[in-house]
């Protein structure tokens, strides 16, 4: 097979054909990328001594540098909407307020947590109730401040798929301002309010979306977003709750992102999601991270075959097992039984499940994508 | 039966209903361990059950331990005048440099709703704060959570805590471990006596532990 360009090899794997090999992402969206410890003992390994550029929200994870991104062929990019300006607040050096109300807390290894919201602790919530959000402005120019020439630039540097990253997901933004059992709780108790709760975030997140795409014009290729349907052994709530209560907004989402732009739709959620995928394929999904294949029900054969043509999976080597506590070999191994399963007819971009995690040895990352982009694919004969 | 009722009224998740039932049965004289046992115990062991089988999921074991709580909160009181004591006490918390706490809350519920006596240290504890706690509370049990990767050393440094106090003091506690990264491999090497997958297993491993 002749050799393809990225953002080719990326699209033409998104549309279900075979590649050369086998797409690689590497930092291309918040969950796709590194954690900083591993990246400095990466930065080491590799001989490379540059300063290390960190994602602006999640103060731990790491944005890879070109080099790095060069020495492993990535076909991806990171694209990223600016910051709000305003309505924001520093509480101390480890703790903050969004734009949305949520106060955020920094644990020790740099990982940040919500703690409270606008609708925290409230026992039965109404509709009305949702006046007690200062609902941020989806036309706040912070979020849109040198989009359009990040995005220009991004493609004028190259041939690759770049991805534009959503600032929220739609069942997180809920849980961020309500709590994550008591949201959960509101599913079966309170479906007023939270179909209400729904709404709101959904339309603040089209009008995002829409502006952001209208302001690329064009320079993007994949738009991601992500929520957590499940947990490692099942989805988080019935999946007939997700068809009744979810299931339309994301559809909603998803369809005016598609009637504004060209572009393929990128979608995280963690865990024994596959009660779940038919019905993403439903609302519009091209991609599904991370591909958690350790939790229940998740082997990637199954996958594979029941939804081979129709749902593309990007992630799928294991961060809980064999990055963290394989040998390169071992790792190099997994990455030829992913890329020869999933590879055939396309539908497969490479990646870790989730991000590379701290305790990830540089050997391993290494050997990841180096057979990645090395390894020749008997389907691809 | 009106126990039956109770039962039933954690089933549907009303917490009002247990409230109302409850307090109606009390006056009526109905022994309280019964309504402990047979009417709030039993929901939430058939509510585990099917959480475990995979047929109900998380909220609804949320609503449940809810609506037992709300139970719990009329009959303790009058357990504890009477000098019926909890079945056991556990010292629970996320380890040190962790601050994940949805499934711990969701084990500490659901022990406290099997008649365990819980005391919840919070996230981002210290090793020796278990020890303390422990101590302090006569605990028959710790148990710890972990959601990182990362914090998995930090639960072995935690573990190795507890079992060296357990020999060297009068401490004599069982560990159950935890959270997404771990397993029954890891919690053995660790040194830990039991991992719980889920929560109603955790409430399995807890009842198994003080026989």
């Amino acid at each position: 097979m002749a050799a393809m360009a990225s953002r080719e090899r990326v699209l033409a794997a998104l549309n279900f054909q075979e590649t050369d090999r086998i797409p690689i992402d590497f930092g291309s969206t918040i969950v796709t990328t590194i954690y900083y410890t591993a990246y400095d003992d990466l930065k080491r390994e590799l001989g490379l001594d540059h300063e290390t550029v960190m994602l602006a929200k999640l103060k731990r994870l790491a944005v890879p540098d070109s080099a790095i991104l060069k020495r492993f062929d990535v076909d991806t990019r990171y694209l990223a909407l600016g910051v709000y300006e305003g309505d924001q607040k520093e509480l101390d050096d480890h703790s903050y307020i969004d734009e949305w109300g949520t106060t955020w807390k920094q644990a020790e290894d740099g990982h940040f947590l919500f703690v409270d919201g606008p609708f925290f602790g409230m026992k039965k919530p109404k509709h009305e109730d949702l006046s007690l959000c200062n609902w941020p402005d989806p036309d706040n120019p912070g979020y849109y401040r040198g989009l359009a020439e990040r995005a220009k630039a991004l493609r004028a540097s190259g041939d690759k798929a770049i991805i534009l990253n959503m600032p929220n997901g739609l069942v997180h933004q809920c849980q961020f301002l309500r709590g994550f059992g008591d949201w959960l709780k509101d599913l079966y108790k309170s479906k007023e309010f939270v179909t209400g709760l729904m709404e709101n975030i959904s339309k603040h997140w089209i009008r995002v979306a829409e502006n952001a795409l209208d302001a690329c014009d064009g320079n993007v290729d994949i738009l991601f977003f992500g929520d957590d349907l499940a947990t490692q052994q099942a989805p988080l709530f019935n999946p007939e709750i997700y068809r009744e209560m979810v299931k339309p907004v994301h559809a909603r989402m998803i369809g005016a992102v598609k009637a504004r732009a060209d572009v393929k739709v990128l979608y995280h959620s963690c865990g024994s999601v596959e009660p779940m995928i038919e019905d993403l394929i439903d609302v519009g999904v091209d991609a599904l991270n991370p591909v958690q294949i350790s939790a229940n029900n998740m082997e990637p054969e199954m996958l594979k075959e029941k939804y081979d043509g129709r749902m593309s999976f990007w992630g799928g080597i294991n961060t809980q097992r064999v990055l963290p506590l394989g040998t390169p070999e071992e790792v190099r191994a997994e990455v030829q039984k992913m890329v020869e399963l999933m590879g055939r007819g396309g539908g497969y971009v490479l990646n870790s499940v989730h991000n590379i995690q701290g305790d990830v040895p540089a050997a391993n990352i290494v050997a990841m994508f180096d057979e990645a982009r090395s390894y020749h694919p008997s389907w691809a004969n | 039966m009106t126990v039956e009722k109770i039962y039933a009224a954690v089933l549907d998740y009303d917490d009002d209903e247990v409230v109302e039932l409850v307090t109606a049965e009390l006056a009526k004289g109905t022994e309280p361990q019964v309504m402990l046992d047979d009417g709030l115990v039993a929901a939430l062991d058939t509510v585990g059950e099917q959480f475990s089988e995979g047929t109900l999921f998380v909220p609804e074991m949320l609503m449940a331990a809810d609506a037992v709580k709300a139970g719990l909160d009329l009959l303790r009181p009058i357990l504890a005048e009477s000098g019926i004591k909890p079945i056991g006490t556990v010292v629970i918390g996320t380890v040190k440099g962790d601050l994940h706490d949805i499934g711990k809350n969701l084990v500490s519920m659901v022990l406290e709703g099997a008649g365990f006596r819980v005391v919840d240290l919070g996230t981002d504890v210290e090793p020796e704060k278990f020890v303390d706690a422990a101590q302090e509370n006569d605990a028959d049990i710790v148990a710890l959570s972990a959601l990182l990767t990362t914090s998995m050393a930090a639960m072995e440094r935690a573990v190795g805590v507890v079992c060296k106090a357990n020999e060297n003091s009068n401490l004599n506690v069982r560990i159950m471990v935890g959270g997404p990264p771990v397993t029954d491999d890891f919690a053995e090497k660790i040194g830990a006596d039991g991992y719980g997958v889920d929560a109603p297993t955790a409430v399995g491993l807890a009842r198994g532990f003080i026989q």
